[in-house]
């Protein structure tokens, strides 16, 4: 088996097991057993690159579940910011705003609202630009808005 | 004679940010022996901390997990650059590794690691044992060792996948690798019990026929057993009694003042954590009658 055979070989076994399948030929425990370390692993990499992911309710399902169609091709960052714009399911802020505007952004939406404290409020698609719209929404600050200002 | 370059130098625990200070005082207090995974730090802006401990009499190995050795491409030129890079940076004796591959994809995509078709495991995968891959991994592992200033060990990692054209087991491929290549040999005992709990075997039987005249060091780790009695090798977790029971066997073969012990923990880590788990270590260690 060459260097080129042997790359084909463990791209195909891989592949599957990145989707979750059994590669052909295989026991299905212990591919079973090797689908649930990526999976888990996966997960871990994008939590412990944004904690604010664990705020996610049934993470483990719905991030696993789109894990398995969309191998990984970047760093743990990007695959939070794919899973969440990609992804249907209820997000807390900031991530639902970070889907909002990653959406506008992609194309997949013309608009949509920014939420995040000191963010313009719209975000909108118009040819090849984005515009970021409408007054800043005032950060929060315990200190109170004054000590932001002075 | 033994044949690791730093043999002697005890137990320690491996270099993690969140732990920095922990491990400066414990330098302080006689700890010799670290680890820094490589692709988390610089050559050129190495971590203060790391850098005082070092002067501190710490001995540093940079460990690398995205080289994929046994995978079909050859090793990138910019990952291993790295490591050299490191190694010279923190004087480290040895460099080390795993014998597993991480990626896969096509052959034109091998110059970009981020390339769109490059299918990243995001983990240590095994590779088949066969003698056409161990061909392969030879390769790679020498050039790997022509692109390094010193030593390169490479770690048995924890494997959950068995390929079915496989025909050598791990002992005999490992031995295989060191003698084709003269490389060093990570021991990981965790590792060598998980593989065992996930696809068979007895890990002292396989340890003995492991290439244990070529160990380097030995990594030591947490874990849990799970309801089908399956060992998952976390490193979040504390270390089990099966791993420690089996790390005093390993102390008991290799003899006194042998390879040093590594313990690896990544999550759920505090100063407190590890040096109660590095306390349970010891006395592992000590069981085996070997004075620390």
């Amino acid at each position: 088996m060459s260097r080129d055979e042997l790359r084909q070989r463990q791209e195909l076994v891989l592949g599957a097991l990145l989707r979750g399948e059994v590669p052909d030929g295989f026991d299905p425990r212990s591919a079973g057993l090797t689908v649930r370390v990526l999976r888990t692993k996966r997960r871990s990499d994008a939590l412990e690159a944004v904690p604010m992911l664990a705020s996610v309710v049934h993470l483990a399902e719905r991030f696993d579940r789109w894990a398995a169609a969309h191998p990984r091709t970047g760093c743990a960052h990007d695959d939070v910011v794919d899973f969440v714009t990609d992804d249907d399911g209820p997000l807390s802020e900031p991530l639902a705003s970070i889907r909002s505007v990653e959406r506008v952004y992609r194309r997949r939406t013309r608009w949509g609202r920014d939420r995040r404290p000191g963010a313009r409020p719209w975000v909108v698609a118009t040819g090849p630009r984005v515009w970021h719209l409408g007054p800043r929404v005032a950060p929060t600050s315990p200190l109170g808005t004054s000590a932001l200002v002075s | 004679m033994p044949r690791s370059p730093v043999a002697g130098l005890g137990v320690g625990a491996g270099w993690r940010p969140s732990i920095a200070d922990d491990l400066l005082d414990l330098t302080r207090h006689g700890m010799s022996f670290s680890e820094v995974v490589a692709e988390n730090v610089r050559a050129d802006a190495l971590p203060s901390q790391l850098v005082r401990a070092m002067r501190a009499g710490l001995t540093v190995v940079p460990h690398g997990v995205t080289l994929g050795l046994a995978g079909g491409a050859p090793p990138d030129p910019a990952r291993l650059d790295h490591l050299a890079a490191l190694a010279t940076a923190t004087g480290a004796p040895l460099v080390s590794e795993h014998v597993a591959f991480v990626r896969a994809g096509p052959a034109d995509a091998d110059a970009d690691a981020l390339h769109a078709d490059v299918l990243e495991a995001g983990h240590l995968v095994p590779a088949a044992r066969t003698p056409d891959a161990l061909a392969v991994l030879v390769d790679n592992v020498r050039l790997a060792q022509d692109a390094l200033p010193v030593p390169l060990a490479l770690e048995n990692i924890a494997a959950t996948l068995s390929w079915p054209e496989t025909s050598m087991d791990e002992a005999e491929f490992l031995t295989a690798l060191t003698e084709a290549t003269g490389c060093l040999f990570l021991l990981d005992v965790a590792n060598l019990h998980a593989t065992c709990s996930a696809l068979g075997g007895d890990p002292r039987d396989l340890l003995d026929r492991m290439p244990l005249d070529h160990v380097a060091y030995v990594h030591v780790a947490g874990g849990f057993t799970d309801a089908d009695g399956v060992y998952w090798d976390t490193h979040a977790h504390d270390m089990t009694d099966d791993v420690l029971h089996l790390l005093t066997h390993v102390v008991d073969v290799l003899g006194p003042a042998g390879p040093p012990v590594l313990l690896e923990r990544d999550t759920d880590v505090d100063g407190t954590v590890v040096r109660a788990e590095l306390e349970r270590v010891r006395l592992a260690v000590d069981r085996a009658g070997i004075r620390t």
